[in-house]
């Protein structure tokens, strides 16, 4: 395999990646768009949505690509449960409490998830092989992985755009009060934005079970890689969450091809210390007026 | 105007863009010492973003600042507030889980402690909250929370303070309490620039009158002549 | 009221002393009890400086803890320097990178900060298992194989007498006043001429200090390090965790949350590991829904506690007791 050939495998290694990483940064932005409210959750939703997929296997047989028809109506319920009963109660609460409230859940779900079912590394296998396009080796699950992550990327951005419901949404992240002045409910809004913000991540989470190993603590790896994607890409920005996961998947799958693995693992943290260090004032500033 | 006649503050061609909206457009203008200002002009017209510049909240793109006799455009806040010149937000800013004493000892931070203690008792007894001194400002009314922010500006020894609406949302009798508490302070040598929309008190208390428009300086004077420049009434009234 | 607290701070003193003759008198796991107590309580206080005071939260505090650690294994462990000398030198240099560390990441808001510790924690981590030329990687250090429990309880207890004493300080002081005022609204503190950049670096290197020391005599007392448990994000959650459960930015919280903290820890956790991390989180979850300003809150709310600091209430009698000076208009320094 020539240099530019390994060029082009590598940068579709982390293409296929990244578009992972932008569905769960795409949930973590919207959650935060409409509620200013950072879900550190978010990757032990995805790690149940992975664990999920991986019983549905284990137990009945069934196929990944079937329990997505479980996962996510099964974790819209459950994140517009969590947003009910834990996160609406701290909406008038200074803004620290929701990041330390879903800091705890995090945690009680990570712990729950060892009392549960131990710490044991559990991944479906399915669809080896891989698509030989010349000289390229592209593994058949990472394709199915990219194209189901795109599939709802797509979804949700339409629903957002063109729905009544998703038009309610994005008013309210553009200016609550008056969304609710047009007769919007936004603690409604509230709700369904966090239950679509974990169903994706969860669903991201039953892409990943495929490709990598689910254990209770794999979610903690994402969170941070999920917080880098969202502020490469602009916080609240639903395109730019997208933009932002593909140049993480880029740079953590070249960063691994060629310096070494642990190097691919911390560039999400080097990103984000980079460009929260470049640009914090870009990001948030002093507000004197207004 | 009063004797003297010297400008405390100085602006001279300030400018401000946000992106492609220019909030300040070479703003340029004098307060002078012992003068109650006010700065009026249409919602848009760039007067509290010319706070925001004059007390360091905001860079200028361009222009110059003196206060006094120094140049303080692109200074840190804190560093101007040390030098005597004090402001108050739009929104009132006090805060909410500190005491009212507590609030007040905040804000006269490079002050010696014990005549700062004194001081704010001594301001509190003047605003009638001396009763509430251990209470928590999120528990006062709005009303209440006004007059602890408007003595807690006073509690360093201000040579200039900056009022951003402190009229707002207020009801009369409040309104009363408030200019006679700003007139009595004004013996101690402050200096006052005030905005707000409330025309006819504004016009009743200041002794000159700047009107901005667009961010820039439209036109300067007493009351009276304000009241009757026709750029002000076109400005103002006109397309309204 | 004013009665009653003098008594209860009164007593800290006491308590200082018996628990400095406590070696004497109790050994074993019932000074181990006590070791663990004063670790907890005394991180628990760290984070409280900058978080509780200032209420910029960190998610990353282990860091510091994690370097201090790691400094005390490489002097102690490898090079066996006097553990005396090496705790002290892990404070320092902890110090030493507190003070740029905080500059830069204090220029970052809310989430912003908290998440960016937590990454600075994990980068640091990676760090100590990437160099393992000073560090051995992820073998671990084993930092030393006597078992000094009294010694390290001594040490605790020092840090632990600091740190509560410069949090006593700090909750009488116009210092204080100044981390709440950034606290409640940075912006407006700046307005009204409070240096927010320097305080705010004063009290993360304060803040930041503490964990390092603690951090050195852990690696002590524990004998073997690595980078998966002294970096370990739980010591970061406990910390929030005591604290908020006590009373965040006030004197006593870190106190009482620390000392719930380590008895439910010692008695319950330990028999039942497994629930340990659910249990945790179940906790923030359930301190941030109903008693977000934690016990000390409550108990004020009940009268039990006064919350009106000393120093104001030093100042005013002071002030009145001399009404001649009442009116005089403040001198600048």
């Amino acid at each position: 395999m020539g240099g530019s050939e390994q060029l082009l495998q590598t940068s579709l290694n982390g293409l296929l990646l990244g578009g992972i990483y932008a569905l769960v940064a795409a949930g973590l932005s919207l959650i935060f768009g409409v509620m200013r409210v950072i879900n550190f959750a978010h990757g032990e939703f995805l790690m149940l949505g992975g664990m999920t997929t991986y019983w549905l296997f284990a137990l009945f047989g069934i196929s990944p690509l079937l329990s997505v028809i479980v996962v996510l109506p099964l974790f819209l319920l459950l994140g517009g449960a969590v947003q009910q009963t834990l996160i609406e109660r701290v909406t008038d609460a200074p803004p620290m409490m929701a990041l330390l409230l879903t800091f705890g859940l995090s945690f009680f779900i990570i712990g729950l998830s060892q009392a549960l079912w131990g710490n044991e590394f559990r991944s479906v296998p399915y669809l080896g092989g891989s698509f030989i396009v010349g000289s390229l080796q592209i593994p058949r699950v990472r394709v199915i992985a990219f194209l189901g992550a795109a599939l709802l990327i797509t979804a949700v951005f339409f629903f957002l755009r063109k729905s009544r419901h998703g038009k309610a949404i994005r008013a309210t992240a553009q200016h609550p009060m008056v969304a609710m002045a047009c007769g919007i409910d936004i603690a409604k809004v509230r709700r369904d934005t966090f239950a679509i913000g974990v169903a994706t991540a969860a669903f991201a989470g039953s892409l990943l079970v495929m490709i990598t190993a689910m254990h209770p603590q794999a979610g903690q790896a994402y969170i941070l890689r999920a917080f880098a994607t969202v502020v490469l890409g602009g916080l609240g920005s639903y395109v730019g969450a997208l933009l932002g996961g593909v140049i993480l998947g880029l740079v953590e799958v070249f960063g691994g091809f060629y310096a070494s693995s642990a190097v691919g693992q911390a560039s999400a943290y080097l990103i984000l210390l980079v460009i929260l260090l470049i640009r914090p004032g870009g990001l948030v500033g002093f507000r004197a007026g207004t | 105007m009063s004797e003297g006649s010297e400008p405390v503050l100085r602006t001279d061609g300030l400018l401000k863009r946000f992106g492609g909206v220019t909030a300040v457009d070479g703003c340029g203008f004098e307060v002078m010492r012992d003068s109650m200002t006010g700065l009026i002009g249409p919602n848009g017209s760039g007067k509290t973003t010319t706070f925001d510049l004059i007390t360091g909240f905001q860079r200028p793109d361009k222009g110059t600042i003196y206060f006094e006799d120094n140049r303080i455009d692109g200074d840190r806040p804190y560093r101007i507030a040390r030098n005597g010149l004090g402001r108050t937000f739009q929104i009132t800013r006090v805060f909410p889980q500190m005491t009212v004493l507590e609030n007040l000892l905040v804000g006269a931070t490079g002050t010696e402690l014990r005549s700062a203690a004194a001081r704010a008792l001594h301001l509190l007894d003047l605003v009638g909250l001396s009763d509430l001194r251990d209470e928590f400002c999120s528990r006062l009314s709005f009303g209440q929370q006004k007059l602890v922010e408007m003595a807690r500006i006073h509690m360093r020894p201000q040579k200039l303070v900056l009022l951003d609406e402190p009229f707002a949302g207020v009801n009369p009798t409040l309104t009363e309490k408030l200019v006679a508490y700003i007139e009595k302070l004004r013996g101690e040598g402050t200096t006052y620039l005030i905005i707000d929309h409330e025309m006819k008190l504004i016009m009743r208390i200041c002794d000159r009158i700047l009107v901005l428009d667009q961010g820039k300086l439209l036109t300067e004077g007493s009351p009276e002549e304000v009241q009757t420049n026709s750029q002000v009434l076109s400005s103002y009234f006109g397309d309204k | 009221m004013t009665m009653r607290s003098k008594l209860r701070l009164g007593a800290l003193p006491v308590i200082g002393v018996a628990a400095a003759l406590a070696p004497l008198f109790l050994a074993g796991y019932r000074l181990v009890f006590f070791l663990l107590m004063f670790l907890h309580v005394g991180l628990a206080y760290s984070w409280n400086l900058v978080s509780g005071f200032t209420g910029y939260i960190s998610f990353g505090h282990v860091a510091f803890f994690g370097i201090g650690a790691y400094v005390v294994g490489i002097l102690s462990g490898i090079h066996h320097w006097n553990w005396l000398i090496a705790v002290p030198l892990a404070g320092a240099l902890v110090l030493v990178i507190s003070l740029p560390l905080g500059w830069l990441m204090l220029r970052l808001k809310g989430p912003y900060f908290a998440i960016g510790m937590l990454a600075v924690a994990q980068a640091t981590a990676l760090v100590a298992s990437l160099w393992d030329g000073l560090t051995r990687g992820g073998l671990g250090i084993f930092v030393s194989s006597s078992y000094n429990v009294v010694g390290v309880y001594y040490g605790l207890l020092i840090v632990l007498a600091v740190v509560m004493g410069v949090t006593y300080w700090v909750d009488n002081s116009r210092f204080g006043l100044r981390l709440l005022s950034i606290r409640e609204d940075e912006s407006a503190a700046e307005a009204m001429g409070v240096d927010t950049t320097r305080d705010k670096i004063l009290a993360f290197a304060l803040s930041a200090l503490f964990p390092g020391l603690i951090g050195g005599l852990y690696a002590w007392y524990i004998g073997y390090i690595d980078p998966r448990s002294v970096f370990s994000l739980f010591f970061s959650v406990n910390m929030i965790l005591m604290t908020l459960l006590g009373g965040a930015g006030t004197f006593l919280g870190p106190l009482i949350g620390g000392i719930a903290f380590t008895f439910v820890v010692e008695s319950l956790w330990v028999r039942f590991p497994e629930y340990h991390l659910m249990s945790t989180g179940l906790a923030v979850i359930v301190i941030v829904m109903f008693i977000p300003n934690g016990i000390i809150d409550v108990l004020k709310k009940r009268g039990w506690l006064t919350h009106r600091r000393r120093i104001l209430t030093r100042l005013i009698r002071s002030v009145e007791t001399t009404p001649q000076k009442k009116a005089e208009v403040p001198e600048r320094v």
